[in-house]
């Protein structure tokens, strides 16, 4: 059964088969995962929010029309629900942990050895997309991480191809001025 | 421009690349919570109350002895009776009855 298209699987999954349903699951956890760990970071929030994607695809089987892709229609439940969790982080963290998230961002850290340089780096990287707004990450997530085009992150997100364009330049410029500090202390480069 | 194309390879790396997938299982994962919802949506109303009727079961029952506990211990030392005072029970004399004008014709015997 893992040679049918999406279509088949979905006309199956739609009669009741399981097993059809199990296989969309499979063929597109990557999609989601990259959407959902790019918005999230790694943790159980994120798989959770990652279920939860899937779990509202298959309550509206019937009702999803192919007219868009189904890694479209699946990307954007996952940014939707990644931006409620976002919401639910924040309040939580704004009870109970002030800002201390953000705060290693604020001082350069001290250069690593070799070995872990690179990880430091991508770990900073990470942070400063972290704290982009909820406006602007996902688009950041989609275009940047996911390699999706305009018109396929305009999709997803329901947004105009123009809107896209101007908060991926917003955020880039956002991401910019986070990283500059380190760009200057050399924690990190761009030229490697 | 080349600004722009550096800081958007240097996001690109620090993420994640290729397959990306949430710890191995996680298909098996959503299919039980899919089977524990499609068993909830099955459900008919009968068995949906009944259902959220046993949740609520122990909360109510504690609740009462709670309360029960309370109205007899508030009159402890008195003279009333401890049974009417666990289950907050009025007592009842004719004279109250009367006076209450809730009986129909109380008010022809006052």
């Amino acid at each position: 059964m893992t040679d049918l298209s999406d279509s088949d699987l979905l006309a199956r999954a739609r009669s009741g088969d399981d097993e059809a349903f199990r296989l969309l699951v499979i063929r597109h956890e990557p999609v989601v995962a990259a959407t959902v760990i790019g918005m999230l970071g790694r943790g159980d929030d994120a798989e959770d929010v990652g279920q939860e994607t899937f779990i509202r695809f298959h309550h509206a089987l019937h009702d999803f029309r192919e007219e868009s892709a189904l890694k479209t229609y699946l990307v954007r439940i996952a940014v939707n629900l990644s931006l409620n969790a976002l919401k639910r982080r924040r309040r939580l963290s704004l009870r109970f942990l002030s800002r201390d998230a953000a705060a290693p961002l604020r001082e350069p850290a001290v250069l690593p050895p070799a070995e872990e340089e690179a990880e430091e780096r991508r770990s900073i990287v990470r942070r400063a997309v972290g704290l982009l707004s909820a406006r602007h990450r996902p688009v950041v997530v989609l275009r940047m991480l996911q390699d999706l085009s305009t018109k396929e992150t305009a999709e997803a997100l329901g947004i105009p191809e123009g809107t896209v364009l101007s908060r991926l330049s917003r955020a880039m410029k956002e991401l910019e001025a986070t990283l500059a500090p380190y760009m200057r202390s050399g924690a990190i480069t761009e030229d490697r | 421009m080349n600004d722009d194309i550096g800081l958007w390879q240097l996001i690109s790396d620090a993420h994640p690349a290729g397959d990306v997938r949430f710890d191995a299982g996680f298909a098996d994962r959503v299919m039980s919570r899919v089977a524990a919802r499609q068993g909830d949506d099955d459900l008919t109303l009968e068995q949906a109350i009944a259902r959220q009727t046993r949740r609520l079961l122990p909360a109510l029952a504690a609740a009462s002895l709670a309360l029960t506990v309370w109205n007899w211990w508030s009159v402890r030392g008195t003279t009333e009776s401890p049974i009417a005072a666990a289950f907050g029970l009025q007592p009842v004399t004719i004279a109250a009855a009367l006076g209450s004008g809730v009986l129909v014709g109380g008010e022809a015997l006052q």
